[in-house]
């Protein structure tokens, strides 16, 4: 949950309070929970409608400045000399988390469970109540989204001096 | 195959959904297409990036924070009845007054009126001028008079019954 969290808000202290809030949610909503699914499952849906609607709620007062991210990333030779190949790693991973913030949520939600996660599509179909087909399509225009934004930067901040 | 259908199978061969036979042929054209050969580089680089994201520990005593804030629920929680009983009885013991006033209005008995005897005439479908003309056409004078004085009183009666 806590790891959950995280992944969408990037602060600590913030997932860690998320998180204490799902358990509170699902500890005082446990008689809801009728056996349907597993209680794993129910638990993610639990957890990604409570951060789903924090982030709405935080999505007014919050923006991420791409063209910051893109700033610092260096051409890949730059990078290799300057400060080496953990560097330019780091640098890579804040890109592509800033680019992930930057996609709808519902792309942003499916990625996370998918790819930082880790869940099945089974899980994930459970989880987001939606079809296998509607997953199957939904994780593939984010996969595609992402890298195309994650391109665009990229090349965006070798362009630049 | 086309370049979007490679890269819907490059992102299936990532999960592990691609049959044997669809591997071969997404090989096939990865080798033939420099353009797909990238996007799978992309994609392999964003995977690596996504797959290393770790999360921080949760933050010193989690679970003994999380249990204060479960206490306070819970006791938060025990008044919840007496305030869930409050927001449903309120409205209702306000709808149960309205409808009692309301019903007191419309059924409560109201005074009986003191009608004249021209309104009670006219009430009864009675032509109050026929016990007028009864006693202008009366044969003695004297009775005429007596009877007009009479007449004007509410409770006379005449010796003959009732006049009409």
């Amino acid at each position: 949950m806590h790891s959950l969290a995280f992944s969408f808000t990037r602060d600590a202290v913030l997932a860690d309070d998320l998180a204490q809030e799902i358990f509170l949610k699902a500890w005082f909503g446990l008689a809801k929970f009728k056996g349907r699914s597993e209680f794993g499952t129910w638990l993610y849906r639990v957890s990604v409608n409570h951060i789903k609607d924090h982030l709405r709620k935080r999505a007014t007062s919050r923006e991420v400045s791409l063209e910051h991210a893109g700033g610092r990333l260096p051409a890949s030779e730059e990078g290799r000399t300057a400060g080496g190949q953990a560097e330019e790693h780091e640098q890579r991973a804040d890109l592509v988390r800033r680019c992930l913030d930057k996609l709808p949520e519902k792309y942003r939600v499916i990625l996370n469970l998918r790819d930082i996660q880790g869940l099945s599509y089974e899980e994930l179909s459970r989880a987001l109540n939606l079809s296998a087909g509607t997953v199957d399509s939904r994780l593939f225009r984010a996969r595609k989204l992402l890298r195309e934004t994650v391109e665009a930067f990229g090349e965006e901040a070798r362009r630049m001096p | 195959m086309n370049c979007r259908t490679a890269e819907r199978w490059l992102l299936r061969r990532h999960d592990r959904r691609l049959s044997p036979d669809q591997e071969q042929g997404l090989d096939a054209h990865l080798r033939a297409c420099p353009m797909c050969s990238a996007r799978e580089n992309g994609y392999r680089n964003l995977f690596a990036v996504l797959g290393r994201e770790a999360a921080p520990p949760p933050r010193p005593m989690f679970w003994e924070r999380l249990e204060a804030r479960m206490a306070e629920k819970e006791q938060e929680n025990g008044w919840s009845p007496v305030r869930l009983f409050c927001r449903r009885a309120v409205p209702a013991a306000l709808a149960v007054l309205s409808l009692a006033v309301a019903a007191v209005l419309l059924l409560s008995p109201r005074g009986e009126r003191e009608f004249s005897s021209s309104e009670s005439l006219l009430l009864r479908n009675d032509n109050p001028l026929s016990e007028t003309r009864t006693l202008l056409e009366s044969n003695k004078v004297e009775d005429k008079n007596m009877m007009l004085i009479f007449a004007s009183a509410e409770d006379y009666v005449p010796p003959q019954g009732r006049l009409r």
